[in-house]
């Protein structure tokens, strides 16, 4: 039972290892000498007898397996992503907005939004990225009293919205909408 | 004892609006606010050097300024913007010129727009010049700022407190003076508070005027 645990627990740990590093099968022999160590003190030298040939037919199946495994997740994970850039546009509209006040910068979305959906294009909603805190520590006096300060700081808050397949039409309706002031817009195509 | 925080900046988040909006990336910044400061001090000089020629209180309660992509719009909130109105189309194209001329800006439109505030005695910027201009006439502080009292009753506000610092009535020794009307709640982040601090050069030195003014809590 001891045996069969242990040969059980070295197999994975074998795999293991292999798809860390896949090249040489000499290591993993001699990596794997340790642990035959570690586990039980009685009787270490039957084991080592009887896990040395384990591991060397072991190790090369396991090492032909994973490199199978390997290759086929390569070339599909590959295909994955052949077929979702067929499915997106290539011309999409990345609209970032930045501003200090959360309400404005709701509205805004919400113009947007309503501007790209009548004249019918896709948009992947406003999502919120995080907002970022610029903190300023400042003295309160004009002259000494080192330890009496100011806390201040500004939030930014960012949103992103994506059109998908722009027309013409909607491209006009953004040029033309007329955002409120403390909103930053940036574009990319 | 703790010392007492500036309540605009205290209710910022709630029930007091920013004076000035637009968004700048933080490489540009310091010149945005440098232009914000510019365009106050320029419309305050303005107004106090025209006030000379027609009598009474020209009482600028607050300038906000909104900058988008190639506009920048001023919005003045007088009192008694009657300086403005005798001469007003002249005037503020005067103004408009002037202030694109400091900011070096004529690329970008500037438009000002002056709206009048009602019960111009509510609020605490017009009531600090008008106790400024009672104290360098020599009247005594505390007619002065019962006066003011007076005048904010009909005004209709919930509380007032005024604070005049310095060298009150000449006095060689410097002192501080308070008088209070009505609930003023400094704590209470609900409650609409306007507050204004303003300096008042006389012959003897600088008296320095603090005024809070309670209009509301908010629901």
């Amino acid at each position: 039972m001891a045996i069969s645990s242990i040969s059980s627990i070295l197999i994975p740990s074998l795999t293991i290892q292999s798809s860390c590093s896949p090249k040489p099968k000499f290591t993993f022999l001699s990596c794997s000498s340790p642990l035959s160590f570690n586990p039980l003190k009685l009787g270490n030298n039957t084991l080592k007898l009887s896990q040395s040939p384990t591991k060397l037919f072991a190790a090369p199946g396991t090492l032909v397996e994973t490199a199978e495994v390997g290759d086929s997740e390569v070339p599909s994970s590959s295909s994955v992503t052949a077929e979702t850039d067929k499915l997106a546009p290539k011309q999409k509209i990345r609209i970032k907005l930045r501003s200090y006040w959360v309400p404005l910068i709701e509205d805004s979305c919400k113009q947007i939004i309503d501007a790209a959906l009548i004249t019918n294009a896709k948009t992947m909603g406003p999502v919120p990225l995080p907002t970022k805190k610029r903190i300023y520590c400042v003295l309160k006096s004009p002259h000494v009293h080192k330890d009496a300060r100011f806390h201040f700081e500004i939030r930014t808050h960012q949103r992103l919205i994506d059109i998908l397949y722009p027309t013409a039409q909607t491209i006009d309706s953004l040029m033309q909408l007329n955002l409120p002031c403390g909103v930053d817009v940036e574009v990319k195509l | 004892m703790g010392q007492k925080i500036n309540p605009l900046g205290f209710r910022l988040g709630t029930t007091q609006s920013h004076h000035s909006l637009w968004f700048a990336q933080p490489k540009n910044y310091s010149e945005g606010l440098q232009e914000d400061k510019k365009i106050r001090d320029y419309i305050k000089n303005y107004v106090q050097k025209n006030m000379r020629i027609s009598s009474g209180v020209e009482g600028i309660a607050r300038i906000e300024i909104q900058k988008g992509i190639d506009l920048i719009r001023v919005i003045i909130y007088m009192g008694f913007p009657k300086l403005l109105i005798e001469d007003r189309p002249r005037k503020l194209k005067e103004l408009q010129m002037n202030v694109q001329k400091e900011l070096n800006c004529m690329n970008r439109k500037l438009k000002i727009a002056i709206t009048r505030i009602a019960n111009p005695y509510g609020h605490p910027n017009i009531l600090a010049e008008f106790i400024a201009g009672q104290l360098k006439n020599r009247v005594s502080f505390r007619k002065a700022m019962k006066k003011a009292i007076e005048l904010t009753e009909q005004a209709d506000t919930k509380g007032i407190q005024i604070q005049i610092a310095g060298r009150i009535d000449g006095k060689e020794i410097a002192r501080v003076e308070w008088i209070r009307e009505g609930r003023v709640p400094l704590q209470t982040i609900g409650a609409k508070i306007e507050y204004c601090s303003y300096r008042v050069r006389t012959i003897y030195g600088v008296l320095g005027i603090k005024i809070w003014i309670f209009i509301d809590i908010y629901r």
